[in-house]
C-alpha cells in the first residue's frame, strides 16, 4: 500500500463516517405531532395529528395558485403524506409519511411543503 | 481511433446501456431520488483503468446521452451529465495515485463525487438549499454502491489482463 492509497482510504473512511453520523443526526424521529402544511411561504395550515381520529383517513385538496393540486391525506395511526398530485415527477408522494423533523415533504411543482413543527405556545 | 479500439468502446456502451436499462426495471431502493446501485458504472470505472481518459469520457457521455434517450427521461440528463462529470474528473485524477489493485476506493470516491455533482444541480436548478438535507444520505448510498460497482469493475479487469497479453504477444508473433 503506498502513502497515496492510504491517505485517500482514510479520506473516504473519514467522510463515509461523517455522512452516517449526518444521516443519523437528520434522521431522528420526531417528537411533535404538530405539522404545519405551507404553499410558496404562506402557511395554510396548523395541525395537531394527535387530533385526528386513529382509524379514519381524512383528506384535505389543496389548490396551488398555477392550476395543479394536491391530495394531502391524513391516516391511520396519525400519519400525514401526499397520496395524489399532478406533478409531473411525483417526489412528494414517493417521499411517503412524514417521519423526520429535518425531511419535510416537498412538492416542488406546487411549492407545497409539509414540515413537522414545534407545538404552538398560545395552545393553537 | 483505430477500429478494434471504436468496437471494443462501442461493445462496452451497449453493455453499458443494457445493465443500464435492466436497472432502470428494479424498484426504487429508496423514496431519495438519487439512491441506486448505478450498475452501469462498472464500465465507467471499467474504461477509466483500461483506456485512456478521452475514450473513458466518451463512452460515459455516449451512455449517459443514449441512456436518457432509452428511459425516456430527459429531465434528468442534467443532474446525469452533472454528476458524471464530476465523477469522471475526479477518478481521471484518482487514478495516478491509486494502483488497479485499490481500484474499489477510485470507485467509491467516484460515487460519492458522482452524488456531490447531482446534488449540485438540484440546488442551482430548483433553488432551494433544503435539497441538501439529501446529501448525507446520497453520499452514505453512494460509498456502498461505489465499493459494489468497483470491486464488480476489479474482478472483471482482473481476468481480463491476462487475456489482453495473450492477445498482445500473439499479435507480435505474427509481426
Amino acid at each position: 500500500m503506498t502513502k497515496g492509497v492510504k491517505i485517500c482510504l482514510a479520506a473516504a473512511v473519514t467522510i463515509f463516517a461523517a455522512a452516517a453520523v449526518a444521516v443519523v443526526i437528520l434522521h431522528r424521529p420526531a417528537e411533535s405531532t404538530w405539522v404545519e402544511i405551507t404553499q410558496d411561504g404562506k402557511v395554510l395550515y396548523t395541525l395537531d395529528l394527535a387530533n385526528f381520529d386513529d382509524e379514519t383517513t381524512q383528506t384535505i385538496r389543496i389548490d396551488s395558485p398555477d392550476g395543479g393540486y394536491n391530495i394531502v391525506e391524513i391516516g391511520e395511526g396519525n400519519t400525514i403524506r401526499i397520496s395524489e398530485a399532478d406533478c409531473p415527477d411525483k417526489t412528494c408522494i414517493k417521499t411517503g409519511t412524514l417521519r423526520y423533523e429535518s425531511v419535510p415533504i416537498v412538492c416542488l411543482p406546487h411549492k407545497l411543503v409539509i414540515k413537522l413543527v414545534d407545538e404552538p405556545k398560545d395552545g393553537g | 481511433m483505430k477500429t478494434k479500439r471504436l468496437t471494443e468502446l462501442a461493445l462496452l456502451t451497449a453493455a453499458a446501456l443494457i445493465i443500464f436499462i435492466v436497472e432502470l426495471r428494479l424498484p426504487d431502493l429508496s423514496s431519495i431520488p438519487g439512491v441506486k446501485l448505478g450498475l452501469a458504472n462498472i464500465f465507467t470505472v471499467y474504461a477509466v483503468y483500461s483506456y485512456r481518459a478521452r475514450e473513458a469520457m466518451l463512452l460515459l457521455l455516449t451512455r449517459i446521452v443514449l441512456g436518457s434517450v432509452f428511459s425516456s427521461n430527459f429531465s434528468a440528463i442534467i443532474y446525469s451529465l452533472a454528476g458524471g462529470a464530476l465523477c469522471i474528473a475526479g477518478m481521471l485524477l484518482l487514478k495516478r495515485v491509486i494502483p488497479i489493485n485499490f481500484l474499489w476506493l477510485c470507485s467509491v470516491f467516484g460515487a460519492m463525487l458522482h452524488n456531490t455533482g447531482q446534488i449540485a444541480a438540484a440546488v442551482v436548478l430548483t433553488r432551494s438549499p433544503a435539497v441538501f438535507v439529501h446529501y448525507p444520505m446520497l453520499v452514505v448510498s453512494g460509498c456502498i454502491a461505489g465499493l459494489f460497482t468497483g470491486l464488480c469493475a476489479q474482478y472483471v479487469l482482473k481476468r481480463l489482463i491476462p487475456v489482453r497479453k495473450n492477445e498482445t504477444t500473439s499479435k507480435e508473433k505474427e509481426e
